[in-house]
């Protein structure tokens, strides 16, 4: 039987993944992954929580719902700017982008 | 039904202003693109009568309409007026999609007025996202430069990231309390004073939100992309960076955390303490060596922001007002300060500190006007840069919170020093002879418009604050 805390370790296990992700990965397409990745943990979070311990209320579910939107609203706007700075750059490559420092 | 969404007039207003300056930008001539200009600003000035006469309320129960958020939307409004005026010469911006430029300002100013009245974490999700979605197109706009596309790669992947760990947050707090209004979370912090393993998830949610809030306010350990994306965006865009993600996100704290800043939620108070003293001290000694007036103002910006969070971690009414106060006064003088940066870049093509030298000799009122925009920064007395400095510390005074008092007012003596240096290059250095020269007539009607507004309320509300701090002192409470 499959209980909530088998969905909050996944989400958890997700959440780590993700962070790992960004941290280390050079590309930043891998990072946009890894970003993606946070978000759907915040997803099973939502959705778990609503059947379990809320299971009259569809707020968890309304709230995921909105993620998804949003979360596409913003890897739209992501990927333009990676063609932009390609264009420019022709690399995606993070630590070719060091022009500003100090 | 109805009420509710009376009570969102400026919201709904602006929201399709913006849409249909989108609209314009498909226009092939020339001339209709060109009315974008006068018609955003000619919506902004009505969108003030609309935040006038709005009513105050409850809307859909997640966005609390009250005294205190009007306060709020007054000077998002304004900052965007000034915005809009201080980037009218600029070529990239208001070049060849003057349109998308505009609805994109106005958008994220939007998301900001959501953001001074949520009730609600889902509110605060989606007005945060509707702030900075925008900012990362807008810190973008000089697609062909390699510094514009690296700034804004930077602010999307710390943006985004930040987003993610916020919401994870959030969903915890849903999980524990079965709801993500604000008041829920109140009752829930009152029922359990017993079970330690939820308490102790509670606050791991809370940190979440507060990692994620932090990013986005560039509190110290998160701040380390503001200096990139305040140097790489076109100038216009970092003036108005500086000032609507730091209100939204300022008027959140105090909207949530003020409520349990005293109460015994173990280690949270400590914690931002802490923050406050790190953002306030990493800001003032990195700003030290800054040569880039970009830079210098956005670590300068770090630096502010500890210090008006001084007046969040005081918890009291008077730290409230001074919050308030601090913010007036930082939007209107960033503001200014960015402006003359902006002419003194277009005309030299640079904004390293060289560019500044000998400014009076060759423009008196620019450097004049750079002057006091400076001073009321560092927070001499007669300007009102002053007055939020005064007010946040009383009110750690009021608390008991000397050490923070102590650290705040080191800190203003350092700021000081680098602010002086750039005084210092204006007024007592030759000016670089292979730099063109300033011209006494700037040839810049709104531009000057808008510095000196800004000058002249700094001035004013310096001189005499009286009105204004009665206006806040109204504006303080708010629903709950």
């Amino acid at each position: 039987m499959v209980s909530l805390h088998h969905y909050l370790v996944l989400s958890a296990i997700l959440l780590i993944i993700g962070i790992y992700g960004v941290l280390t990965r050079r590309n930043i397409i891998g990072i946009l992954m890894s970003i993606e990745i946070i978000f759907n943990a915040t997803n099973i979070n939502l959705v778990a929580f609503n059947h379990y311990c809320y299971p009259r209320a569809i707020w968890g579910q309304g709230f995921a719902i909105f993620v998804i939107t949003l979360a596409a609203a913003e890897a739209v706007v992501g990927l333009s700017l990676v063609l932009a700075i390609y264009r420019n750059l022709k690399t995606l490559y993070v630590e070719r982008i060091n022009i500003l420092k100090g | 039904m109805i009420l509710s969404i009376k009570l969102l007039l400026p919201e709904i207003f602006l929201s399709g202003i913006a849409i249909f300056l989108l609209l314009l930008d498909t226009a092939k001539e020339v001339q209709i693109k060109r009315w974008a200009y006068p018609i955003a600003l000619f919506s902004l000035f009505f969108c003030f009568f609309l935040i006038g006469v709005s009513e105050h309320g409850i809307s859909f129960q997640m966005l609390a309409i009250d005294p205190f958020s009007s306060f709020f939307k007054t000077l998002t409004v304004l900052s965007c007026i000034l915005v809009v005026l201080i980037s009218s010469k600029d070529s990239i911006l208001m070049g060849e999609q003057p349109g998308v430029y505009l609805s994109l300002l106005i958008l994220s100013s939007v998301g900001t007025l959501f953001l001074s009245s949520v009730q609600d974490f889902f509110m605060l999700f989606v007005g945060l996202e509707l702030t900075t979605i925008p900012l990362f197109i807008l810190s973008g706009f000089a697609k062909k430069e390699l510094k514009s596309s690296e700034a804004a790669i930077k602010f999307f992947l710390v943006g985004a990231f930040s987003t993610g760990i916020m919401l994870y947050g959030i969903s915890l707090i849903y999980g524990l309390c079965g709801s993500t209004h604000f008041s829920a979370v109140r009752e829930y912090i009152n029922l359990t004073s017993g079970i330690p393993q939820d308490k102790t998830l509670f606050i791991l949610a809370l940190i979440f939100i507060l990692v994620g809030l932090g990013f986005k306010l560039s509190l110290v350990p998160f701040h380390q992309w503001t200096p990139d994306t305040y140097e790489g965006s076109p100038t216009p865009i970092t003036a108005f960076f500086s000032v609507s993600r730091e209100a939204g996100v300022i008027v959140v704290m105090l909207r949530f955390f003020n409520d349990f800043a005293n109460q015994s939620l173990i280690g949270l108070n400590e914690f931002f303490t802490l923050l406050t003293i790190l953002t306030m001290t990493v800001g003032n000694i990195a700003a030290l060596k800054q040569e880039n007036l970009k830079r210098l103002l956005a670590y300068s910006s770090i630096a502010h922001a500890g210090t008006i969070f001084i007046g969040l971690v005081a918890g009291n009414t008077l730290g409230r007002e001074g919050v308030m106060l601090y913010s007036l006064a930082y939007f209107l003088m960033s503001l200014g300060a960015f402006a003359v940066v902006i002419v003194i870049s277009q005309i030299r093509k640079s904004e390293e500190l060289l560019a500044f030298q000998g400014l009076a000799r060759q423009n008196f009122p620019l450097a004049f006007l750079m002057l006091i925009f400076l001073m009321s920064l560092s927070g001499i007395p007669p300007f009102l840069g002053f007055w939020g400095k005064f007010y946040v510390f009383a009110a750690a005074i009021q608390s008991k919170m000397f050490v923070l008092v102590a650290v705040g007012l080191l800190n203003s003596v350092i700021a000081v020093y680098y602010y002086f240096k750039i005084v210092h290059a204006m007024f007592f250095k030759e000016p670089i002879e292979n730099l063109t020269p300033i011209p006494k007539n700037l040839n810049q009607t709104s531009l000057t418009i808008a510095t000196g507004f800004a000058a002249f309320l700094i001035l004013c509300f310096g001189i005499f604050p009286e009105q204004l701090i009665c206006w806040i002192k109204g504006s303080a409470p708010f629903l709950p």
